[in-house]
């Protein structure tokens, strides 16, 4: 059905969907028009056709310094790391007018997460080739960052974050693969100048991850931060963003689905994922409100997750921003120890509460510092074999950082 | 033997009185900021769009633009004048005065914004920021000697060998 709707686009791209080109001048005709100015034209330049103007070059540094209190999360450990970082090097190689191709080298560091050794310290992580039909319509093939939520694209370039990483809530964290797809997208903007602007993308493909979670499966149902690799294959996921006559104010949603092995699951099983999502975005001069929420359903794990994100601008250099996010699952099916009731369990994974300061240093086009604290409480701690019948872990994280971009 | 997978606690407390603080260092700095905007007020009135020029390649089959075209145009939302040629918008670097004024005007928004906007474009990989040259006569120079060439300068530059069009503010 999706595949069917993408061909229904690009079909209406090569119908002519392109957006017209300003039209409100008059044509130049064979007289010049009023405010030409009539002198003799100099030589002109030979036409710059080298790599160098083909070829766009630009880059993200994001480093961190954290400790926790009460345990684990996120990679940061009691005793404190800054062995937190994403760098990527972009390029953007123009074909052609309508033509790029784009590949993305990113290093990422997660502190001291288990899942720190399962990722390599330089990845491919976009290449691919992007062919435009008109302005409207734009198919990507290749390796390419899933079209997801507010920050899924961008969720690394910590200039353009509020806190240092992206809600966990509703991103996840640090699972390296699972914001690019290998297949195919189509994206499609419908009434480009209307007050109304829609955004329609859909994609198709398939990811490898690495999945982590806090699940009941040790000795007398104790908890164990489970981490693994994990494939998902037969993506396939639409988005929709629509503009408002609101600048700044934008709505979104979308769904996806595939089939996933591997993971926390058990060996040999597969299993089918529906997810569905909603975005508010409003993104202004002086502040910025967002929220965003995220079901997905399993045969084994049902979630439910959300955040709410706040900032203000007191001063041009300075953002100060809050965020409170919670994730709710349940669990079912799973071969869970008899210290569970049979049937499904609930769990409250995760709440936080951050507040950050990011201050914008005056002379550099682009370097943000900031300061941000966490408070938390849930399972989601990176730990083995806290008591199946002990309170949920609280817990404090403190970071500072600095992000630059160029 | 079941397990309680929500231990009674009182936890709420907690949450809510950290919840209480964020609203109140909401509150903080929204004050800042009304305090700010009215610090801000009698800041000069915008120069007059007279003072700006939009300026193309003289064989580029334009007079005149809306302001959200020209906008679209260094959006690069569209890439094509209406003969087929490739639009190539030519910004200035962000500190030149022209640039703040032209972005006030056509974009409707600061010029940080702007640059957050690209900087969303380029590492989502969708798009990458029009060419800036540092000067109003190097862009003159630029749009002068290349096809489909777009550009803005102030109204007090040499502007021989390139068309100007004019801009419609609404």
């Amino acid at each position: 059905m999706l595949l069917s709707a993408a061909c229904a686009l690009l079909g209406a791209a090569a119908a002519g969907a392109q957006q017209p080109a300003p039209s409100a001048g008059t044509p130049a005709a064979a007289s010049p028009p009023p405010d030409s100015v009539a002198a003799p034209l100099p030589e002109p330049r030979a036409r710059e056709r080298s790599v160098g103007r083909r070829l766009d070059v630009h880059g993200y540094l994001a480093q961190g310094a954290a400790l926790s209190r009460g345990g684990q999360v996120y990679g940061i450990p009691n005793d404190g790391t800054v062995d937190l970082r994403r760098a990527a090097v972009l390029g953007s190689y123009r074909l052609g007018q309508d033509d790029r191709v784009v590949a993305q080298l990113a290093h990422r560091r997660v502190g001291e997460a288990p899942r720190a050794r399962m990722l390599p310290e330089v990845k491919l992580d976009w290449l691919f080739w992007e062919h435009g039909f008109g302005d409207a319509t734009r198919l990507r093939v290749g390796r390419f960052p899933i079209p997801y939520g507010i920050f899924a694209e961008t969720r690394y370039v910590g200039t353009l974050l509020p806190f240092f990483q992206a809600p966990a809530s509703f991103y996840r964290e640090s699972e390296f693969t699972n914001e690019a797809l290998d297949g195919a997208s189509l994206g499609h903007e419908l009434f480009a100048t209307s007050a109304f602007p829609l955004e329609l993308t859909a994609y198709v493909g398939g990811l490898d991850y690495v999945e982590s979670l806090s699940l009941p499966l040790g000795p007398q149902g104790a908890w164990r931060y489970v981490t693994a690799p994990a494939a998902a294959r037969r993506v396939a996921g639409v988005q929709a963003w629509l503009g408002t006559p609101v600048p700044g104010l934008r709505v979104g949603g979308g769904f996806a689905q595939g089939q996933i092995r591997g993971g926390v699951r058990p060996a040999g099983q597969r299993d089918t994922l529906h997810g569905w999502y909603a975005s508010v975005d409003g993104s202004f001069e002086r502040f910025t409100a967002r929220a965003e929420l995220i079901g997905f359903d399993m045969q084994q794990y049902r979630a439910r997750a959300g955040y709410v994100q706040l900032g203000v601008r007191p001063a041009r250099r300075l953002w100060l921003n809050a965020q409170a996010e919670r994730t709710l699952g349940t669990l079912r099916g799973l071969p869970l120890p008899p210290t569970y009731a049979p049937g499904s369990i609930r769990l409250d994974h995760l709440r936080d509460l951050g507040a950050s300061a990011v201050w914008s240093v005056p002379g550099v086009r682009s370097m943000q510092l900031r300061a941000e604290a966490h408070r938390s409480r849930g399972y989601h701690v990176e730990a083995d074999d806290i008591a199946a019948t002990a309170p949920a872990r609280r817990g404090r994280q403190f970071l500072v950082g600095v992000a630059t971009a160029f | 033997m079941r397990a309680p997978l929500r231990p009674p606690g009182a936890t709420h407390g907690t949450v809510g009185a950290a919840i209480r603080r964020l609203a109140v260092a909401l509150l903080v700095g929204l004050a800042l900021a009304r305090g700010e905007a009215r610090a801000q007020r009698p800041s000069p009135e915008p120069e007059p769009a007279a003072a700006l020029r939009i300026i193309v390649h003289p064989t580029t089959p334009v007079t005149a633009l809306a302001r959200e075209d020209a906008a679209r145009l260094f959006l690069k939302r569209v890439t094509r004048w209406q003969d087929g040629t490739p639009v190539v918008p030519v910004d200035l670097g962000d500190e030149v005065p022209v640039r703040l004024l032209f972005t006030r005007l056509v974009h409707k928004r600061s010029i940080d914004m702007l640059l957050q906007y690209w900087q969303r474009q380029i590492f989502a990989g969708r798009e990458t920021p029009p060419l800036e040259r540092p000067t109003e006569a190097a862009v003159v120079a630029f749009v002068r000697s290349t096809p489909g060439a777009v550009g803005y300068v102030s109204a007090a530059v040499d502007l021989r060998g390139v068309r100007v069009v004019s801009l419609r503010l609404e």
